[in-house]
C-alpha cells in the first residue's frame, strides 16, 4: 500500500503556508506520500471523493473555523461520503475552546486535536500518527 | 372608647358561658358586668342564684391583700355610691361583698367592670385568684371582641344589602343565621346552616318552616329539623320585644348546643346562632379541675401544727407525717419539722410569731421540698398567732401540699390557650380569608364549600347551584392532574394529595391554588367523599414565573456570551497563531526571500488583528449605550457606515439608505448599529470580485413595527446545498457560530436582543438580502 497523503484544508493561505513549511521542514519524504491543499471545504471534499475511487489513502488536517461549510459541516459531509471512515481526520484549528474539544469527541476519525500553529512537535505527533496508521 | 348602651345588646351567649364558668368555679357566686357611660354606672348583664349566707365583713377584708391589682375585693359593696340602691337591695337579699375586675382591651381602653358577687366563700385562696385572672382575661376577650364585632357590622349596614348584613352577622356570630320577612313571607336561609346542621348542601328550608302550619320538610328524614324549627317557631310567635335569644340542643353526629338570638327590625327579623359546644365542654372540664382543687383543698384543714412559743411544745396531724414522710413514731419536734421543711435560719417559731404580729396576722411561706422517698413536693406553710385557753401565745398553722395545684393552673392554662386555638382554629378554616374548603363526593359532586371559596368562585351571597360542576372553574389543561390526585387520595384514604389547579375566577382571571385532596372514610374504611382545603398562591406563583423569565433571560445572555466570546476568541487568536507560526518560520528560514515574504506576512498579520482589536473596542464601547436613552435612526446609520468609510472608498462600493425622512428622525437603540456594522461587515467581505460591490440599507415602519432590510450584490450563498435552513429558508437557525459568516450569527443574537428577528435570503453569485424586523419601534 502506498503512504498516506496529507490534505490540508484550511480558507487561510498563511495558515497553509505555516503548515506546510513547518511539516516540511520536520520530516522526511518516506513518512508521507505527499502534501496536498485546498482552500475551500468543497473542494477538500470534491477531493476525497476521488480518493475513494482509487486506493491511495489520506490524512486530512482539517481547520474548523471556514466560511460556508465549517470544520464541522465539513466532517459530517465526510461522513456520508466515507461512511467505512476509510480518511482519519486531525484538526488544525486556532480554537483554544474546551467545547470544540469536547465537540471532536463525537467523531471517531478524528484524532487528535492540533493548535495553531504547526510546530516541530505538532508534527512529531502527526508522523507518529501516521505510523501508527501504516 | 367609652362603651355605649348598644351594650345592652351583646351577645349574652359568651357571657352566660363566662358566668357559668364563674359560678362552677367559685362555689356560687352572682356575676355581674358594667357598662361606663360617661361615669354613669349600668347593668348590662347579670347571672343570678338564690344566697344562701353572708359572710361577715371582717373575712373579706382579710383577703383583701390576697387579691392582684387587677381585681379587687370591695369590704363593703355599699362604697360603689352611685349604685348604692342597686347594692343595698342585692345585700337584703343576702348577697355581700364582691371581686370587682376592670375590663381593658389590648389598647388600655374601658369595656367595662366586671363583679363577681360571692355570698358563700369564706376565703378566697390563691387558687381562686388565678382563676378570678382567668375568668378576667376571657370575659375581657369576649367583650372586646364582640365589641369589634358590632363597630364592623355597623360601618358595613350603611353600604351592605340587608342579606349581605346577615350573611356577615353569621359568619361574624359563628355557624349560621337566617332572615324571615313577614312582608314578603319570604325566607332566607343561609347556606352555612346546612353545614353547621349536617344537612346536604343544597338543602333550603322555607317561610313557612318557620310561621303558619305548614312545613316543607320530612321530619323522619331529618330530625334535627324538628327540634330546631319548633323551639324557632315558638320563639317567633311569642317574639314582642326587639330581641330574644336562647340555647337550643341538637342531637347530631354528636350532641351539639346552639345559641342563638333572634332580631326584629319591622316586618323583618334576623337569626344567628352560633355552635356553643366546645365552650360548655371547656366549663365542664373547669368544673372537673375545680373539684380536684376542692378535694386538695380538704386536705387544709387536716395537716394542722402547733407550737406553744413558750416553751416549744410541738403537735401535729397524721396528715403531716404522710406529708412530709415521718415516722409514725416520731415525735413532733420544731427540729424535725424544720428540717423536713428545709426552713430557712429566720424562720424559727419567734421569728414567725413575729411576722404574724408585724405583718397581716398571718405567715405564709411556699417551699419546694425533696422527700426521703425521692418525690417532689410544694409545701405552701401557713401559721397564724393566737392563745390558747391559758392565755399562752402559740403558732396554729397548716401544711397544704400545692403539687397537683400547679399542675393543675398549668393544666388550665393549656386548656384555655387550646380553647382559644381550637376555636381559631376552626373559624380560621371556616370563616376565613385564606383557606379554600370543599367537601366533594366519590362521585365528583360538591357537598359543601366554606364562605371564601364560594365568595372566591361561585359569587358571595349565591347560594351553590344545584348543577354547579367541580371541574367548571378550573383550566382545562389541568383536569387531569385534578382527577389524578383525586385517584390518588382515594386510593389511599387518610393521606393527603397535593395537587396545584389554576382557576378561574369570578372576573375570569386565572387563579393559581395549591390543594391538599384526602379521601374520608366510613366505618367500614371505604371512602365517602374527599375532603379538599386549598390556598390562592398566585401571587407565589406569578414570582416564580418572573423569576424563571429572569432566569431564561441570564441563561440566554450566558450562552449569547460564550458564543460571542468563543467568535472573538476566534478572530483574534487565528491572528496570534499565524503570526506565531511566521515567527517560527523565520527561525527556520536560510533564503533571504523567504524571510522578506515571511516578514510581509506578518504585517498583514498584524494589520489584521489591529482591525478586529479595533472593532471589539468598538463594540464594547456600543455595549454600554444599550442603557442609554434611544438615538435617532439617521445617526445609527451614519454611525455604522462611519465605521467603514474607509473600505468603502477604497474598494469602490456603492451604499445606499433608502428610507422616509421622518422616519429616520424616529429613536431606536443603538444596539441595532452594532446590528448594521456586523452586517456590512459580511457585505464587504463577501463581495464578488466579477463586479463592483453595491449595498442598499432599506428602512421602513409601519403600525410601530420597524423593518430594515440590508441588500448586498455578492458572492451569496446556496442555502439549500449547504443546509443552512432545510424548513425556513427565510429564518436563521443552524450557521454555524464558528463559520465565518460571523457577522451574521453574532447579527442574530443582537437583534434577538431587542426582541426581533433577522431572516435572510442568498443566491449564489447574485447577492444576499437581510431583514431584521421588530416589533416594538422606538
Amino acid at each position: 500500500m502506498l503512504d498516506k497523503c496529507l490534505l490540508l484544508v484550511d480558507d487561510d493561505k498563511v495558515s497553509l503556508l505555516i503548515t506546510r513549511k513547518v511539516i516540511q521542514t520536520f520530516s522526511t519524504a518516506s513518512e508521507y506520500e505527499e502534501i496536498l491543499i485546498k482552500e475551500q471545504p468543497q473542494e477538500g471534499l470534491d477531493l476525497v471523493k476521488e480518493f475513494l475511487k482509487s486506493d491511495r489513502d489520506l490524512l486530512i488536517l482539517l481547520d474548523i473555523n471556514m466560511p460556508l461549510i465549517s470544520g464541522w459541516g465539513f466532517l459530517d459531509k465526510l461522513r456520508e461520503l466515507d461512511p467505512k471512515e476509510r480518511f482519519p481526520v486531525i484538526l488544525l484549528t486556532s480554537s483554544v475552546s474546551e467545547m470544540d474539544r469536547e465537540r471532536a469527541k463525537a467523531y471517531p476519525r478524528v484524532l487528535d486535536f492540533f493548535s495553531k500553529p504547526m510546530d516541530q512537535t505538532l508534527v512529531q505527533r502527526l508522523l507518529h500518527i501516521l505510523k501508527e496508521l501504516k | 372608647m367609652k362603651i355605649s348602651n348598644k351594650l345592652q345588646s351583646i351577645r349574652l351567649q359568651t357571657l352566660e358561658s363566662i358566668a357559668t364558668l364563674v359560678t362552677e368555679t367559685l362555689d356560687s357566686p352572682i356575676f355581674l358586668l358594667y357598662s361606663t357611660v360617661d361615669s354613669h354606672r349600668e347593668m348590662v348583664f347579670q347571672s343570678w342564684l338564690e344566697p344562701v349566707g353572708i359572710p361577715s365583713k371582717s373575712i373579706w377584708e382579710a383577703q383583701n391583700s390576697n387579691l392582684s391589682k387587677n381585681i379587687v375585693i370591695l369590704p363593703d359593696i355599699r362604697t360603689l355610691e352611685k349604685d348604692k340602691p342597686h347594692f343595698e337591695s342585692l345585700i337584703s337579699q343576702g348577697i355581700h361583698c364582691c371581686c370587682w375586675m376592670d375590663l381593658i382591651n389590648d389598647q388600655k381602653e374601658s369595656l367595662g367592670e366586671l363583679f363577681i358577687m360571692d355570698f358563700s366563700s369564706h376565703r378566697i385562696s390563691q387558687t381562686k385568684i388565678h382563676l378570678l385572672e382567668s375568668i378576667r382575661n376571657l370575659t375581657t376577650q369576649i367583650l372586646d371582641r364582640d365589641i369589634i364585632d358590632r363597630k364592623i357590622i355597623k360601618e358595613k349596614e350603611d353600604s351592605r344589602s340587608t342579606n349581605q348584613i346577615v350573611l356577615e352577622a353569621t359568619q361574624l356570630s359563628g355557624s349560621g343565621g337566617l332572615c324571615l320577612n313577614h312582608k314578603s313571607k319570604t325566607l332566607f336561609w343561609y347556606k352555612s346552616n346546612n353545614t353547621a346542621l349536617e344537612l346536604p348542601a343544597n338543602f333550603q328550608l322555607s317561610y313557612s318552616d318557620f310561621v303558619g302550619e305548614n312545613q316543607s320538610f320530612d321530619r323522619n328524614c331529618f330530625p334535627q329539623l324538628v327540634a330546631f324549627t319548633d323551639q324557632l317557631r315558638q320563639e317567633i310567635q311569642n317574639l314582642h320585644s326587639d330581641a330574644a335569644e336562647g340555647t337550643i340542643t341538637l342531637h347530631l353526629k354528636t350532641v351539639r348546643h346552639f345559641h342563638y338570638s333572634l332580631h326584629r327590625v319591622k316586618d323583618i327579623i334576623y337569626l344567628v346562632f352560633k355552635d356553643n359546644t366546645t365552650l360548655i365542654e371547656v366549663s365542664k372540664e373547669l368544673a372537673r379541675v375545680q373539684s380536684l382543687l376542692k378535694a386538695e383543698e380538704s386536705q387544709l384543714f387536716t395537716a394542722g401544727w402547733t407550737i406553744k412559743l413558750r416553751d416549744g411544745e410541738m403537735s401535729w396531724t397524721d396528715n403531716v407525717k404522710s406529708l412530709l414522710e415521718i415516722n409514725q413514731e416520731t415525735l413532733p419536734t420544731w427540729a424535725i419539722f424544720d428540717q423536713k421543711l428545709n426552713l430557712c435560719n429566720h424562720c424559727g417559731p419567734t421569728d414567725i410569731a413575729i411576722s404574724c404580729q408585724s405583718g397581716q396576722g398571718k405567715f405564709e411561706k411556699e417551699v419546694e421540698i425533696v422527700l426521703e422517698s425521692g418525690k417532689k413536693r410544694n409545701i405552701l406553710i401557713y401559721a397564724s398567732l393566737t392563745q390558747n385557753q391559758n392565755g399562752e401565745k402559740l403558732l396554729v398553722g397548716s401544711l397544704r401540699d400545692t403539687t397537683q395545684e400547679k399542675k393543675n393552673e398549668e393544666g388550665l392554662a393549656t386548656l384555655l390557650s387550646q380553647l382559644w386555638k381550637n376555636e381559631n382554629y376552626t373559624e380560621n378554616l371556616l370563616y376565613n380569608d385564606i383557606f379554600y374548603m370543599i367537601r366533594v363526593s366519590i362521585n365528583g359532586k360538591l357537598i359543601s364549600t366554606n364562605n371564601h371559596f364560594a365568595d372566591s368562585f361561585i359569587g358571595p351571597g349565591i347560594n351553590l347551584p344545584e348543577d354547579y360542576q367541580i371541574m367548571s372553574d378550573i383550566l382545562v389543561e389541568d383536569w387531569e392532574s385534578c382527577e389524578q390526585a383525586v385517584e390518588k387520595a382515594v386510593a389511599s384514604p387518610g393521606t393527603n394529595i397535593k395537587v396545584l389547579l389554576k382557576k378561574y375566577s369570578l372576573d375570569r382571571k386565572i387563579v393559581y391554588t395549591q390543594w391538599n385532596f384526602k379521601a374520608l372514610v366510613d366505618e367500614n374504611n371505604q371512602p365517602t367523599e374527599i375532603l379538599c382545603l386549598g390556598i390562592d398562591i398566585t401571587e407565589v406563583q406569578n414570582q416564580k414565573n418572573e423569576l424563571r423569565v429572569l432566569i431564561d433571560l441570564v441563561s440566554k445572555q450566558n450562552t449569547q456570551l460564550i458564543e460571542y466570546n468563543s467568535i472573538l476568541s476566534h478572530n483574534i487568536r487565528n491572528h496570534v497563531a499565524n503570526l506565531k507560526g511566521l515567527a517560527n518560520l523565520i527561525d527556520l528560514a536560510h533564503d533571504p526571500k523567504d524571510i522578506v515574504q515571511y516578514f510581509g506576512l506578518i504585517k498583514e498579520a498584524i494589520s489584521y488583528l489591529d482591525q478586529r482589536i479595533q472593532a471589539i473596542n468598538y463594540l464594547s464601547k456600543q455595549k454600554n449605550k444599550i442603557k442609554e436613552e434611544f438615538i435617532p435612526l439617521d445617526e445609527i446609520l451614519g454611525n455604522a457606515r462611519a465605521f467603514f468609510e474607509d473600505e468603502i472608498v477604497l474598494i469602490g462600493a456603492d451604499f445606499y439608505i433608502i428610507a422616509d425622512p421622518s422616519v429616520l428622525r424616529e429613536t431606536f437603540s443603538p444596539v441595532l448599529e452594532r446590528i448594521l456594522i456586523q452586517l456590512l461587515s459580511n457585505c464587504i467581505k463577501f463581495r464578488s470580485p466579477k463586479r463592483s460591490l453595491t449595498i442598499q440599507v432599506k428602512v421602513t415602519k409601519r403600525r410601530k413595527k420597524l423593518e430594515v432590510v440590508v441588500k448586498d450584490n455578492g458572492i451569496g450563498m446556496d442555502l439549500k446545498k449547504y443546509k443552512v435552513n432545510s424548513t425556513d429558508p427565510l429564518e436563521v437557525k443552524n450557521l454555524e457560530p464558528n463559520s465565518k459568516g460571523l457577522g451574521i450569527f453574532l447579527a442574530k443574537h443582537l437583534t434577538e436582543t431587542l426582541e426581533g428577528c433577522l431572516m435572510f435570503v442568498s443566491k449564489v453569485d447574485c447577492g444576499t438580502k437581510v431583514i431584521l424586523k421588530f416589533d416594538h419601534a422606538g
